[in-house]
This record gives C-alpha cells, sequence and structure tokens, in this order.
C-alpha cells in the first residue's frame, strides 16, 4: 500500500474511533424511537400509494425530489488539516491514490442510499410504465449509480477551482443537469433519457476539464474537510457532549441582523444572553431551525388529517428541540468565557433561556398552520404542553446536565 | 512604595500535577503605577504564573491575591481587576470585532456610552476602524491580536496582565500598545508584562522579575540586578544571560 494512502486510513480509523464510542448515547437517546415512528408512518402511507397508485401520480417529481439530494449532495472525506500545508503539500504529486481512495470511499459509502430509495420507488416505476422485468431494475440502478460517480467526480474537480464565480457557476450547471437526467429518466423512454444524460455528462467533463483548475486547492480542500467533520459533530452534539474541533462556518448574513441584537439589554447579567444568542444566529442552529420550521410548515399544509398533522407538528417541535439542546456546549471550554467576571452558573441558565425562547417561538410557528386548518382545543393543549416541557427540560433537566458533565 | 500592593503573589507552588509541581515558591508584588517584566526562556514557568494568577490554575501552596482578595474568596470580583491578553488570541470565529469588544464592556459592567466612546477611539487607534463588523475568523494573525489587546484596555481595569503581546504585531500596532501602557501606568493601572524582547521590557518596565525552571532566580529593577549579578552598567539582556547561563551551570 502507498504511504500516504496508508496515513488516510490511519486517519480515517482514526475519525471513526473518536466517534463510535459517542454513537451509543444517538441510539439511547430516544431518537431511534422516533425515527421508528416516522418509518411506520412512511411505511403506511407508502403501502398505501402502492395498494391504490393513481394513474395522475407525479412519479417524475417525486422521484427527482427524493433522489436529488442522495445523487447531488456528497462529500468526500479527505480527512486534511491544517498541518498539511507543511508535511503533505510536498508530497502532492505522490497523493494520487489518496485522493483516489477517498473519491471511491465517498461513492461506495452512497450506493447503499441510492439502492434503498430506487427500491422504493420501483415498485412505483414498474406500475406507471406496466412492465415488469428485473433487467430493467438493474439497468436503471446503474444508471443512477453512473449520476451518482458522475456528480461526486465533477464536485472533485470543482473543489480544486480557482475562480468561486466559476464554481457556482458550475454547480449550479451540474445540478440542472442532474434534475433534468432524473426528470427525463421517470417521464420519457429510459433509453432516450439515459442518451440524452450521458451526452450532457459528457460535455459538462470536458468543459470541466478547460477550467482553471489547481492540482490541489489546499486551503479548500482543509476548509471543507473542516466543514464536513463540524456537520458530524454538531449532529453528534445535538446528543451528547461531543468535544468539538471547530466551530464551523458563521452565518455572516446574520452580521445585518445588527437590530435583533438590541433584544438584549446592555447589561452585566445578559452578557452571557448576548453571546448564546450570536452563537444561534451564527452557527448551524439558525439554518436548521429555520429548514425545520418551514419544512414542518409546508408538509402540515398538505396533511389531510388532524390526528396526521398534530403526529408531524409533535415530531418536529422534538427535533428542533433536540437540534437545541446541544447550543448550552458551544464553546464549552472556551478560556475566554472562564475569564470573564461572571458567575459560570449564569452560562447554563443564560443558553438555555435562549433555547428555551427559540424552542418556544417554533412551537407556537408550527401551531399557528395546524391550529388555522383544523381548529380544537386539542391542538392548543398540545402546544401548552410542549411549551410547558420545553422549559422544564431546557430549564431544569439540560441545565442540571450541563453543570453536572 | 508606601501603597498597598495591587498583585501579591506569595511564595506560590504550582503546576498542572501536584507530584510535579512546576513552580517553585514563586514571590512577588505589583503596586499601582508600577509595570513589571515577567521574564524568562521558553518552559521556565511565566504562563503557568500567569495561568495561577489569572485563576484558572490552583496553587498547591501559597496564595495569589488581586487588591487584596483571593481566586477562592470572590472569583467574580477577583477576575473584574484584571485584563488578560493573552500570547495566542482567544477568539470566537463567530462574532465580529464590535460583538467581542461588547461582550467585555457587558461583562465589566461598562455603560453603553462609555463602551461606544472607548471603542471608538481603540478603533481609531489600532486602525481597526474597516474590520468593526467583520467576523475574527477573517482577521489576519495580528489583527486578531489587536483584538485582544483593545478588549482588555476596553474595560480599564486596575491590573493588565499581558503575555508576549507583541507577536504578529506591526510596528504601528506596537507603537500603539506601550503607548497605551504608558498611559495606563500613569493613571495608576499596574501591568504584569511577560515577552521575550528585553530591549523594549527594559526600556518600559520599572521593575524584572526573572523565572528559570520553574524558580525565581531575581526580582528588582535594573539596578538591582546588576548589584545582584556584579555587572555594574550592565543592560538586561546581558544580565539576563548571565542569570540563566549561570543557573544552568548549576544544575
Amino acid at each position: 500500500m502507498n504511504r500516504y494512502n496508508d496515513v488516510r486510513r490511519q486517519r480515517s480509523i482514526h475519525f471513526w474511533k473518536q466517534v463510535l464510542p459517542y454513537v451509543k448515547y444517538v441510539v439511547s437517546s430516544g431518537f431511534l424511537f422516533f425515527c421508528a415512528i416516522f418509518a411506520f408512518l412512511f411505511f403506511y402511507y407508502y403501502s398505501d400509494l402502492v395498494n391504490h397508485y393513481p394513474a395522475d401520480f407525479p412519479l417524475a417529481l417525486v422521484a427527482t425530489a427524493v433522489l436529488f439530494p442522495f445523487i447531488c449532495f456528497n462529500s468526500i472525506r479527505t480527512f486534511f488539516v491544517q498541518a498539511d500545508i507543511i508535511f503533505l503539500v510536498p508530497a502532492e504529486s505522490k497523493l494520487k491514490e489518496y485522493i483516489q481512495t477517498s473519491i471511491r470511499k465517498a461513492f461506495y459509502a452512497k450506493i447503499p442510499y441510492i439502492f434503498v430509495l430506487w427500491f422504493f420507488i420501483w415498485p412505483l416505476y414498474r406500475m406507471s410504465l406496466d412492465i415488469n422485468h428485473l433487467a430493467m431494475f438493474l439497468v436503471v440502478f446503474l444508471f443512477l449509480l453512473l449520476l451518482l460517480f458522475f456528480n461526486i467526480f465533477s464536485h472533485w474537480q470543482e473543489l480544486q477551482m480557482i475562480n468561486r464565480i466559476v464554481v457556482k457557476g458550475f454547480t449550479f450547471l451540474r445540478w440542472v443537469l442532474c434534475i433534468a437526467s432524473l426528470y427525463l429518466l421517470f417521464s420519457i423512454q429510459w433509453p432516450l433519457a439515459i442518451c440524452i444524460s450521458g451526452i450532457a455528462m459528457i460535455a459538462y467533463v470536458f468543459m470541466l476539464h478547460k477550467a482553471d483548475k489547481h492540482i490541489l486547492f489546499w486551503e479548500n480542500l482543509i476548509r471543507v474537510e473542516s466543514k464536513q467533520r463540524s456537520r458530524f459533530e454538531l449532529f453528534l452534539n445535538a446528543f451528547v457532549d461531543y468535544p468539538r474541533s471547530t466551530s464551523g462556518k458563521s452565518n455572516t448574513f446574520t452580521i445585518k441582523l445588527k437590530k435583533m441584537q438590541n433584544l438584549f439589554p446592555f447589561k452585566k447579567k445578559q452578557t452571557f444572553h448576548y453571546f448564546y444568542f450570536l452563537m444561534f444566529l451564527r452557527n448551524e442552529w439558525f439554518g436548521i431551525v429555520l429548514r425545520l420550521n418551514i419544512l414542518a410548515i409546508l408538509i402540515g399544509l398538505l396533511m389531510e388529517s388532524q390526528e396526521a398533522a398534530m403526529a408531524l407538528q409533535v415530531f418536529f417541535v422534538y427535533i428542533i428541540g433536540v437540534q437545541l439542546s446541544s447550543l448550552p456546549y458551544v464553546h464549552r471550554y472556551a478560556p475566554l468565557l472562564n475569564l470573564l467576571p461572571l458567575q459560570q452558573k449564569m452560562r447554563a441558565n443564560a443558553a438555555a433561556n435562549v433555547a428555551a425562547v427559540v424552542h418556544v417561538l417554533s412551537i407556537v410557528l408550527l401551531s399557528i398552520p395546524i391550529l388555522t386548518r383544523f381548529p380544537s382545543y386539542w391542538m392548543v393543549g398540545i402546544a401548552c404542553v410542549e411549551v410547558i416541557v420545553s422549559f422544564i427540560y431546557f430549564r431544569h433537566v439540560n441545565t442540571r446536565k450541563w453543570i453536572t458533565d | 512604595m508606601s501603597q498597598h500592593p495591587l498583585l501579591q503573589v506569595n511564595q506560590l507552588t504550582g503546576g498542572y500535577s501536584l507530584n510535579r509541581p512546576v513552580l517553585h515558591d514563586i514571590d512577588f508584588t505589583l503596586y499601582p503605577g508600577e509595570m513589571v517584566g515577567l521574564l524568562g526562556l521558553n518552559g521556565a514557568g511565566k504562563s503557568t504564573t500567569i495561568k495561577h494568577i489569572l485563576g484558572l490554575m490552583k496553587p498547591h501552596q501559597g496564595e495569589i491575591k488581586i487588591n487584596n482578595a483571593t481566586y477562592v474568596e470572590s472569583p467574580e470580583q477577583y477576575r473584574a481587576h484584571y485584563a488578560f491578553v493573552p500570547e495566542t488570541p482567544l477568539i470566537f470565529d463567530e462574532l465580529t470585532v464590535e460583538e467581542h469588544l461588547q461582550l467585555s464592556a457587558m461583562a465589566y459592567d461598562l455603560s453603553k456610552e462609555d463602551m461606544e466612546r472607548r471603542l471608538a477611539w481603540l478603533l481609531q487607534e489600532f486602525n481597526m476602524k474597516p474590520k468593526r463588523n467583520q467576523l475574527a475568523s477573517h482577521l489576519s494573525k495580528g489583527m486578531r491580536q489587536k483584538l485582544m489587546i483593545m478588549s482588555a484596555f476596553l474595560v480599564e481595569p486596575k491590573l493588565y496582565i499581558i503575555d508576549e503581546p507583541f507577536l504578529g504585531l506591526d510596528p504601528l500596532g506596537i507603537r500603539s500598545l506601550l503607548d497605551l501602557m504608558v498611559e495606563k501606568k500613569k493613571n495608576g493601572s499596574s501591568i504584569l508584562m511577560s515577552s521575550h524582547i528585553l530591549s523594549t521590557i527594559e526600556q518600559y518596565c520599572d521593575r524584572f522579575v526573572i523565572l528559570h525552571h520553574g524558580n525565581m532566580i531575581a526580582n528588582g529593577n535594573l539596578t538591582d540586578l546588576q548589584k545582584q549579578t556584579g555587572m555594574s552598567n550592565a543592560r538586561l539582556e546581558d544580565i539576563f544571560f548571565h542569570l540563566v547561563k549561570d543557573e544552568k551551570k548549576h544544575e
């Protein structure tokens, strides 16, 4: 084995050794239970759809929407770190195998997802075309894998590009190409769709080769790797106090939301509230909570029954709560916070207050569309219970956990 | 000095492990309006001494008092008396320059008016005005250091603890910092500064505490050190080399 590939292998092992001990906390957190409920609901609606497949079902649209994120958004783990500027850059020409392994692993990691998705889409596709050939299942599956590999390979090339605007252009074009390929696959005859997509992919790859690129754009690769690691750490932090190595990328646009910061009085006892509110805005929490709220509202508007809408609201309130429960742990061991002339207990309380207020706002926001569609005292009651549980959890359970951890 | 000392480090023995203390019987004081240089080779114990003074480490023996209060008695009050400029900037990548300063101002109970007045002056003095709303992660190393210096000087404490302040600073930044330290000293604040730039330390500090392998091998003004080493008219740099070389021979 190439010695640099061995470095990659060691780094990968080290990363997973760090991560795996924490997985049991994710499993025991009740998250799996909610995943199971989610899976149960999915199977319930899915089997209903398969048994009563409507002739006008928008399969092309749904299949494209489901497959697109899994095919287009890929993370290629290089495990590059800042110190590699000193230690690995001189060996750049010998890293071919290292990089190939990173790309290959990214591809292999996605195959099971694509298989499962295609496995569930296949019965619907079969019914829409009125065919039933295993060969057909395999051909389309192979085409999906080809599309996946094309996306991973192109993403890697985009990471090496010099001009950021050009990168955005290429990424946008790739997404459009991917959406079009998927949509065509499920809406026109598959041989024609595959031919058109194949030609488009070849043209895209040709254009990729013409773009200005670094052999390896080290700074960008290190930044992207750090971002990927940060995402992973954020996920684990939602369940357990996982030591974060980076603070990830900040939401710079929130700097413009200066007036929101004036919500806090300029007082000593508000210092940590101010700090944790900024941490909420600038880190991933703001984006996650915003996306989950929007997603829940959109799905809620499509719900036909009151019970399903309520279950959905409770599910999303729980997920948002899980995400926010990691807010107090941000910069937990930052020496700068320890040096401030403030009682450290105030930190836990302030973080809990910020998390609780955001959570309660989400509860209210998620309840409004459901109450508008299905006005009932039940829903008001559930929302009230959620608010109480949220305050008790953040002010007492989470705060105590932070102090005793 | 007839005044009451602002910082008292009394017979301090400390370190990371009880079994292996890094510092041995360190003993010195700092009076209001004094600037003291904390000197030593790498690994001499300067940073460990500073960590003990900051209250980040617990002494094995001895005690440290700032304004006659120990950290154990009242951590909040103890910390309100000092501001620290670390060797490596301690910043939050997600906060802007102004937000860092506002965080310090709030924690040290400044009024908003005072903060804005001092902030405007400091931004001007350290050429950081255009960076006011930039994230700390986008600042250069020198600018990060300036941010740390500005945070400390914004709150105007009684005691400044400054660890290797000149690293990464441009010449204008160094000059601004030195001028600021002289001004604060005139106003009665005390400064404990650790640095390897002995010529600057000699020029600006009133007294010097020299550490070597965790022991205090000298403490006094330049004349005291000259007498101790028998090197009349010698410069601080020569005295320092003489002392640490001499200690090396005894090892």
